[in-house]
């Protein structure tokens, strides 16, 4: 007699040259992991963590990817209501020079943020002389460069959403004399929220990960603009150990971050 | 036309695929019409023109002395302006609110206090009857609770026309017989002109007072639900009111038809001329043999099809006039009628009706 109450499961067997191309392609992202593990000092772990340089960065890195966060959620939330709801002309190419610093290198972007906001950039030196706020090598830069590199993740997600929601809930909510604006506040925004905190998340990963664009732009100064990535980078060179403790805890969050996002994010149709 | 009370449409909508919508509707406050039709008739084109959802492309419309739209003066109001409130076909209710935010919506939306909205949805929550359901959210609703709830949150605006698209569609049969009779109570306490949207004939003859038929985007008919049952004026409204519906020319009570060549004999000897005849499927009947006496119309034919309708079974006949009779599942048992059957059918002179064409 069978004992189990479900319908009969029917095992498919994987093709094996499917299957060891996998498990290859696994092993490239598991190995490195190992590495890092093999390498670290477990004993000296707490007291690196907590060593001033990393403290420093760990704080900085906080600061600067929440800021970025923030200011792409104010900016890139619009940004997406319009891409999605608005036909105008050249959309399509706007989309693409927002979507752009997702595939461009990030030194690229942090050499393009330095013409156009360093001392002696398109907007930077009229700034510089009219307020004497200077971008590159303060921790606004840091956020800029941060800003620049992770808010298309945001902009992205909200405009899927917003192009996958049903307008006639929308509608429905303007006969009830709501205005465009309430609408948006009291509809759409709630109606988008798994999208809106699954973009906001992915955001503040790739800001928190942030190191060219960073480096080119904000430079290396601990405590206001040494982040976490550009203190690995720098600890490479004189304490590996703190190097490997600092990518440890890089390495905890964004996995804590993609685990708990998989429902929200990879199951998405 | 008297302006300033109710409803007066004229509604002229082109779409891009050919398809015109051209309709006048008059509304006094206090009535309710229907406007009845098969799919594609032009029914959501209609409640999106009423509710502001699309523009129309010439006409006007007025309520309670208010343009609303108007194509030629160039005024369109957004929906937000109308005070139309609708309950739309799947209520479309807000999933993040529960069920008292979800009529404080429109209140709260329109610039009151929340705790000011909170207390008109109360009364609203009150007045059908959904207080154990205050908190729920919509997905822990049955359909007809959320079709109770999407009245109320239409009415909780308190708008100047209250607009219902298919309210009782989305439910299953035994539970549209039973809400049909509360939703006619709710609309009574509706003081403002009424307009059902809906392609279910039990619908519009049991809660308007006015039916307009809408075919290919024309009121091709406008009546009484008395008027439209007993003298339908196209096939469509016929069928719908489950009659036969024959064209044809009246000379001394003796019927030439247009399409078939039996004649037929009807008691109406004065309307002459063209005509439209209806025959109710129950007054025909069917016989195993040539009936004995001497019914006026009688004639040999054979069953086309046989389809068992609850308490009646509904038997189509095709030649030599293509009628719908309906018989006792009783009769069909007894006379052993099957598709192909041959048999006898008659009707008395007197049950056959006409009207001038």
């Amino acid at each position: 007699m069978n004992e189990s109450t479900g319908p009969r499961r029917v095992r498919e067997s994987a093709p094996w040259p499917l299957v060891v191309l996998g498990i290859i392609g696994v092993a490239l992202f598991v190995v490195p992991l190992l590495g890092l593990a093999t390498r670290t000092p477990w004993g000296d772990l707490t007291e690196l963590i907590t060593s001033d340089v990393v403290a420093d960065a760990l704080r900085l890195s906080l600061v600067t990817s929440l800021l970025a966060t923030a200011i792409s959620l104010v900016l890139g939330v619009p940004l997406a209501w319009l891409l999605a709801r608005v036909e105008f002309p050249g959309r399509n190419v706007v989309r693409a020079v927002v979507t752009l610093p997702m595939v461009l290198p990030p030194v690229v972007g942090g050499a393009a943020l330095l013409f156009a906001f360093g001392r002696r950039g398109l907007v930077g030196e009229p700034l510089n002389e009219a307020t004497g706020l200077l971008l590159p090598f303060s921790i606004w830069g840091a956020v800029l460069a941060n800003t620049f590199v992770a808010m298309p993740f945001l902009v992205i997600t909200v405009e899927g959403a917003l192009s996958g929601l049903d307008p006639h809930f929308e509608r429905a909510a303007a006969t009830l004399g709501a205005s465009r604006l309430t609408v948006f506040r009291r509809v759409t925004l709630p109606m988008i929220a798994p999208s809106l905190v699954a973009g906001a998340v992915l955001t503040w990963a790739r800001a928190l990960g942030e190191f060219g664009a960073t480096v080119t732009f904000a430079g290396n100064l601990q405590g206001r603009t040494q982040t976490l990535p550009l203190a690995v980078f720098v600890a490479l060179e004189s304490n590996r150990d703190a190097a490997v403790a600092i990518s440890l805890v890089l390495v905890a969050v964004s996995l804590t971050v993609l685990i708990g996002l998989r429902d929200r994010w990879w199951a998405r149709t | 036309m008297t302006s300033g009370q109710g409803l007066v449409a004229n509604l002229v909508v082109r779409r891009s695929e050919g398809f015109n919508l051209d309709i006048n509707l008059s509304i006094r406050p206090g009535s309710t019409a229907a406007l009845l039709g098969p799919n594609g008739s032009g029914k959501s084109t209609t409640v999106d023109a009423l509710a502001g959802i699309i523009a129309i492309d010439a006409g006007r419309i007025e309520l309670d002395g208010r343009v609303l739209d108007d194509a030629q003066a160039g005024i369109y109001e957004p929906s937000e302006n109308r005070r139309v409130g609708v309950v739309f076909q799947r209520y479309l209710l807000f999933d993040h609110l529960d069920v008292i935010d979800n009529i404080a919506f429109g209140p709260a939306a329109s610039g009151r206090r929340r705790r000011e909205a909170r207390a008109i949805a109360h009364k609203w929550i009150d007045a059908l009857d959904l207080g154990e359901l205050a908190h729920r959210h919509p997905d822990q609703l049955s359909g007809g609770q959320a079709q109770r709830v999407a009245l109320a949150r239409a009415l909780a605006t308190a708008p100047d026309l209250l607009l219902l698209d298919e309210p009782l569609a989305a439910l299953d049969i035994a539970t549209r017989t039973r809400l049909r009779q509360t939703l006619a109570s709710h609309l009574e306490d509706f003081a403002g002109p009424r307009l059902m949207i809906t392609h279910d004939p039990a619908d519009a003859f049991l809660l308007a007072d006015q039916v307009h038929i809408l075919e290919d985007g024309r009121i091709s008919q406008t009546g009484t639900p008395d008027d439209i049952r007993r003298r339908p004026a196209t096939p469509y409204v016929a069928a719908l009111a489950g009659l036969n519906l024959l064209t044809g020319s009246n000379a001394a009570g003796t019927l030439t038809l247009d399409d078939h060549p039996q004649k037929l004999q009807s008691a109406n000897t004065h309307t002459a001329g063209r005509v439209l005849i209806t025959i109710a499927p129950n007054a025909i009947a069917l016989h195993t043999q040539q009936p004995h006496g001497s019914p006026r119309n009688a004639w040999q034919t054979s069953i086309a099809t046989i389809e068992p309708l609850g308490e009646i079974t509904r038997v189509t006949l095709d030649r030599p006039v293509p009628l719908s009779v309906d018989i006792t599942p009783g009769a069909r048992e007894s006379m052993g009628l099957i598709q192909g059957t041959e048999i006898w059918a008659s009707v008395k002179a007197t049950e056959i009706h006409l009207n001038p064409a």
